[in-house]
């Protein structure tokens, strides 16, 4: 059996942590923009006017930059959290990539194991 | 705690089963949903904003809770994924101790413990499922805000004015629906994070076999290349071998 064989990790559990982390991040970013962002400005927008006010604002006006904000960032947010998604699905991905060569690697292993074990249990 | 994990894992599949079945129910109650839909606008614009209102608060609120249900289905069968891979990691770890069990205690290699990705991978499981839970609560309860608004005929809604309890019901739907949406996406991030754990603990699983394996060829081919009159010697004290 080669020594090399097993002791090498492969690429693919040395990426997919790299993946779930951006994953992560994407998602909390998404996550903390809703929170930070959208939630204060929905807030401010419906909170505080009534429709007659929302639709009398002028350009330039805070109303409509705060519309600006609320109809804009969800827009490219869910895609966002998607991407953050999708990044997790790539690890899983790989991570089901690398269990059949492990898989066989334990089947040698096995092979070679099995005679051995069964000349010293008799 | 991971006994009662290991014990309840293998039933996995009632966990499945219910996502799917909730999955199936949310596409039911969004179908029904759809045909009131067809029913409301298929009226005038001003039957439907001054009259239809029972249809509008049911589509309206409907809209906001059933994402949040389909989300709770998914969650319970990517839960079932993660037992699924914990009762393979089981059942390996098993097999494992079995082969290393035909080898004499002393010459067996020790079995590493599992990695602490490997044991916490139910509780984030489990953090996700809450996730999910406490969306469902939040967004049944913003339908419940949204049926009390859209049982007003459309015109008074749009003439709330400022601090009215109309229109803080309504800051309310959409300032809590601009953290919820990224919230359900979190929840689905905590479970993929634990079926990743699951298979990271897999490929752990699988390696450290491999080397124990090796160690165990290792430690027969040694065994079985000595005499037996050294194999007698084993039973003697180990000065008297010493000393022979």
């Amino acid at each position: 059996m080669n020594a090399s064989q097993t002791a090498k990790t492969p690429y693919q559990l040395k990426l997919f942590p790299i993946l779930t982390i951006l994953g992560w991040i994407l998602i909390m970013l998404a996550l903390i923009i809703g929170l930070v962002v959208l939630t204060p400005t929905a807030i401010n927008y419906f909170g505080a006017n009534s429709k007659e006010v929302r639709d009398a604002a002028e350009a330039g006006s805070q109303l409509l930059s705060q519309i600006s904000i609320l109809a804009s960032i969800p827009l490219w947010l869910e895609p966002l959290t998607f991407l953050g998604v999708a990044f997790f699905i790539c690890g899983i991905a790989l991570e089901f990539s690398v269990i059949p060569s492990l898989v066989k690697m334990r089947g040698d292993a096995m092979a070679k194991a099995f005679p051995l074990i069964v000349k010293l249990g008799s | 705690m991971q006994k009662m994990i290991s014990k309840m894992a293998p039933k996995f599949p009632i966990l499945i089963w219910m996502g799917f079945m909730i999955v199936a129910l949310a596409f039911v109650i969004g179908f029904f949903n759809s045909q009131t839909a067809a029913a409301y606008f298929s009226e005038s614009k001003v039957v439907r904003e001054t009259t239809l209102l029972a249809e509008r608060a049911s589509i309206e609120s409907t809209n906001l809770w059933l994402p949040y249900l389909k989300f709770l289905g998914l969650g319970m069968v990517l839960g079932g994924i993660v037992m699924a891979l914990r009762v393979i990691l089981d059942n390996l770890m098993q097999a494992g101790g079995k082969v290393l069990a035909n080898l004499p205690a002393d010459k067996r290699p020790a079995v590493p413990a599992a990695p602490w990705y490997g044991r916490l991978m139910p509780v984030v499981m489990m953090l996700g499922m809450l996730i999910f839970i406490f969306a469902l609560i939040v967004s049944l309860q913003l339908a419940s805000t949204a049926r009390a608004v859209f049982a007003n005929p459309l015109p008074v809604i749009d003439a709330a004015g400022a601090g009215t309890a109309l229109l803080a019901q309504v800051q309310t739907i959409h300032a809590t629906s601009a953290w919820l949406v990224p919230f359900k996406f979190f929840g689905i991030a905590t479970e993929f994070l634990a079926i990743l754990m699951g298979l990271a603990t897999i490929a752990y699983v699988l390696k450290a076999q491999t080397e124990m394996l090796k160690k165990g060829v290792q430690a027969a081919r040694t065994s079985m290349k000595q005499p037996k009159p050294v194999k007698q010697q084993e039973k003697a004290p180990v000065a008297e071998t010493v000393a022979a």
